[in-house]
């Protein structure tokens, strides 16, 4: 299980800066060694303030990934941001067992109850054989969700398996692309399989 | 050190449009169905809007999610799979702000009507500041049922803003002039009739004041530049445009309701004098029983609620993920 040093409350389109911070934290935690210019305490003003800079980037519609890699790129932190749409759940366990978490953008109404809502953005911490654990910032003061596997996978596909992943500038990710009608679902269209 | 990750590559119009509105917009936006034209694909942009309600009384809490259609769209051209135009952030917020602006005119609209219906007696004489503007109708309509007939010339040498005053009164039915000259202002049956009701000045003007508000509240404002309505006209439709939402009447302090306010009309131009103490504001619709006092809450009259409540089913309204209960 990936452990967040600190869990960080947020409501409405507050979400993703909550959980972008707290995977800067949990990198700043983790991975000391790399050339931070935030502090290892993460009570301080200088995380505080990096929540509350963070949330002048949220717009109406939410906070655009771009801005999210604006605000990253201003502070100067050694971690890199991605925006990605995997394949299926198995990248998300790869990242999850390589101790990467991933931030995960789903549809939580449709979730709960199979009515479209806005996205919303959980960090993944842990998986069993049917659940995903996340940290949910809305579930403040729990945190801890557990998510069923097949109703968040549906969910998840509502936002077409949207994924931010943010690891350190040392790493490298290597992204293959697969497009998205493969020959078999041609053959499932047709019927002939 | 390295990892792999194998994800989709952007090869359908509407992947392409959702990683432009996630890129640009924000996970709030969501790409409608794809339309497709000669060249290209059309996909219009829709977004769900989170509006809070408290009722503090009670403490909780319910999240809202207004759903606004086409407020901005994507084009991805056919044959490069590229976005060839797109609606840019600045244009999809004020877009999202006139849908907001939308939303809140419904209930305005329908509070000023219901408002306006005699039934309820709302007492607008008691709206002080908002009296100070009608005045022209105040003064009339008293000297009309003293019987105390002026002439057309007599209102003309008052002045333009007096006689189109009056005019309001005319159009409703309530005054008329003569045809012998000198030309009178009098009161017609209707008037009459209301006061034999109501056999009371003050409420006569009151339900005469609600009339003309439920009809010409716009036409005040912007054609007669009237604007001393509007912190009670917004105030209370802050109030009970969150109590339609909530589901039932809500109870909250002034700094909640003043917060209300700020938030429900967001983007709207500020009224005159905005800061008109709050307080006295609230004080004033509270004697002018359009809202109660619930000891040292605010809250709603349950028969205007009532009323109102058929706005809620023309609001592009569904309750959110999250409802904290306290």
């Amino acid at each position: 299980m990936i452990a967040l040093p600190k869990m960080i409350g947020a409501s409405g389109n507050d979400c993703i800066v909550a959980t972008v911070t707290m995977v800067c934290m949990y990198w700043r935690l983790t991975k000391g060694n790399l050339a931070w210019h935030l502090p290892s305490d993460f009570e301080s003003q200088e995380w505080a303030n990096l929540f509350e800079n963070g949330r002048k980037y949220v717009r109406m519609s939410g906070m655009p990934f771009n801005n999210i890699k604006l605000f990253l790129r201003k502070l100067n932190l050694p971690l890199s941001v991605e925006l990605e749409f995997l394949e299926d759940t198995y990248g998300l366990r790869n990242l999850i067992n390589e101790n990467i978490p991933p931030i995960v953008l789903y549809d939580h109404t449709y979730f709960m109850k199979n009515v479209r809502g806005p996205g919303h953005a959980v960090i993944l911490v842990d998986q069993t054989q049917e659940m995903l654990v996340s940290v949910n910032p809305s579930l403040e003061p729990k945190f801890y969700h557990k998510l069923a596997k097949i109703d968040f996978e549906e969910s998840w596909k509502m936002n077409h398996n949207a994924t931010i992943i943010i690891y350190p500038k040392t790493y490298k990710l290597e992204v293959t692309k697969i497009p998205t009608k493969t020959l078999m679902s041609y053959f499932k269209e047709e019927g002939t399989i | 050190m390295k990892y792999r990750l194998r994800a989709q590559a952007l090869d359908e119009p509407q992947l392409i449009a959702y990683d432009r509105i996630l890129r640009r917009y924000g996970s709030s936006c969501y790409p409608q169905a794809v339309n497709e034209e000669s060249d290209h694909w059309r996909i219009p942009i829709g977004v769900y809007v989170q509006s809070s309600v408290i009722d503090e009384k009670t403490e909780k809490e319910k999240i809202f999610n207004l759903n606004f259609q086409n407020v901005g769209e994507v084009l991805v051209r056919k044959s490069t799979r590229k976005i060839m135009k797109a609606t840019s952030l600045g244009t999809l917020g004020k877009n999202i702000t006139e849908k907001r602006a939308s939303v809140r005119r419904i209930v305005e609209q329908d509070l000023i009507k219901i408002l306006g219906e005699k039934e309820l007696q709302i007492r607008f004489g008691q709206l002080r500041f908002a009296f100070a503007g009608l005045q022209p109708i105040y003064r009339t309509v008293t000297r009309l049922l003293l019987e105390d007939y002026p002439t057309y010339n007599d209102l003309l040498n008052i002045g333009n803003h007096y006689l189109e005053q009056v005019d309001l009164l005319i159009e409703i039915g309530y005054a008329e002039y003569t045809d012998q000259e000198p030309r009178k202002l009098v009161a017609t049956n209707k008037m009459k009739e209301l006061y034999w009701k109501e056999k009371n000045v003050d409420k006569t003007i009151d339900a005469i004041f609600g009339l003309v508000l439920s009809e010409y509240y716009y036409d005040l404002q912007k054609g007669r530049r009237i604007a001393q309505f509007i912190p009670y006209v917004r105030a209370s439709t802050a109030y009970y445009g969150d109590a339609i939402q909530f589901g039932r009447l809500i109870s909250i302090k002034e700094h909640r309701l003043k917060e209300s306010i700020r938030e429900y009309y967001k983007g709207a131009p500020a009224p005159p004098r905005l800061k008109y103490a709050y307080p006295t504001l609230i004080r004033e619709l509270v004697n002018a029983q359009i809202l109660e006092y619930d000891n040292e809450y605010i809250t709603g009259r349950t028969d205007i609620f009532e009323r109102l409540l058929e706005s809620r089913s023309k609001l592009p309204l569904s309750e959110g993920q999250f409802s904290f209960f306290g």
